[in-house]
């Protein structure tokens, strides 16, 4: 298989999807960073990417080597159907105007609030915002990582372009970070969120038959076709709800 | 035990929020795990199971978007 496929089917997804949750973890070390201490927050960094990638490592290549063909096609199959379902309702309904937009400077400013009101020792090294830094990263890291090793279970080839994908994503926030040093506000979020949705949907149908023993018509060619269907019949579900409520109506995505 | 489920919380959030469409989801691939298996030697039949799935998903996604909307009209109206 090619350098170019496995970048296509693995890489791309991976880089678009970890781009979303590095300027979410980003928004939080800003946070902590500007208000409390830079020390703790990027101390907090280190720690949460070391032990990501230690997940990453133990997990990813264990289950690519241990585990049958066919089992892990079908269980990590599941697993991106049902977190590209989370991902793409999620995006539909705030393209409807159902579910409010993310807003990062809104959550910048949340997050710097919380944090002021915690008290600050400046001699000292600052234990709140080094875990709060440090979970941060780790949670939307944990997104990161399930993806990559999602989109990297078909080789070892398409887990190294998946790897290349988030280490790529995380760079590229990092440096817009340190040169901004503000929270990304202009990355299309949502629209990036309800592709990458799409994407996880249509691998997770894909690899769950596969793990059945089904062959797929024109085997992997038929991925972009699916992918292409499911944008259409999403487009079509955003019409509907705009005719539902020509308004929007702006609740929790938890409630609806 | 109270981190441990914590721990299973937050790793179930980050796959699941609305808990139908998963039930559903997984509703669908059951249902095309049991027509793959009858199919049994039959390719044909079982080489349906695909095409199946991705229906049963895309029915299933339209019908929990139109919930939504349903009950996003009600928490608005109230």
């Amino acid at each position: 298989m090619s350098n170019a496929y496995d970048l296509l089917i693995a890489g791309v997804p991976v880089f678009l999807a970890s781009i979303v949750e590095f300027v979410e973890a980003l928004t939080i070390v800003l946070a902590v960073g500007t208000t409390r201490q830079w020390r703790a927050a990027l101390w907090g960094t280190v720690a949460g990417a070391a032990a990501l990638g230690v997940i990453v490592a133990v997990f990813g290549m264990t289950l690519i080597t241990v585990i049958p063909q066919h089992v892990l096609q079908l269980v990590v199959g599941t697993l991106l159907l049902l977190f590209g379902l989370k991902w793409l309702r999620k995006s539909i309904l705030r393209f409807a105007g159902i579910v409010a937009l993310h807003d990062e400077e809104l959550i910048y400013q949340r997050e710097v609030a919380e944090l002021r009101a915690h008290g600050l020792n400046r001699d000292k090294f600052d234990q709140v915002g080094f875990w709060v830094s440090c979970k941060s990263v780790l949670l939307e890291g944990l997104e990161v990582a399930f993806i990559v090793i999602a989109f990297g279970i078909g080789s070892p080839a398409q887990l190294t372009a998946g790897i290349f994908g988030a280490t790529a994503a995380g760079l590229l926030v990092i440096v817009a970070g340190v040169i901004l040093r503000q929270p990304l506000t202009r990355v299309p979020e949502n629209a990036m969120k309800f592709v990458v949705g799409a994407l996880l949907v249509t691998f997770g149908v894909y690899w769950s038959a596969e793990g059945f023993g089904v062959d797929w018509p024109l085997n992997a060619a038929v991925i972009p076709i699916l992918f292409g269907i499911l944008c259409l019949v999403s487009r079509g579900a955003v019409m509907m709800l705009n005719a539902m409520l020509p308004h929007g109506a702006i609740v929790d995505s938890r409630r609806v | 035990m109270q981190s441990v489920i914590a721990l299973g919380t937050v790793i179930l959030d980050l796959i699941v929020e609305d808990g139908w469409i998963a039930l559903g989801a997984i509703g669908a691939l059951v249902a095309v795990g049991v027509e793959t298996h009858l199919a049994g030697a039959d390719e044909s039949l079982r080489d349906l199971g695909g095409p199946l799935l991705f229906v049963l998903i895309l029915t299933l996604v339209v019908a929990n978007l139109y919930g939504a909307g349903r009950a996003a009209g009600r928490n608005r109206a109230s």
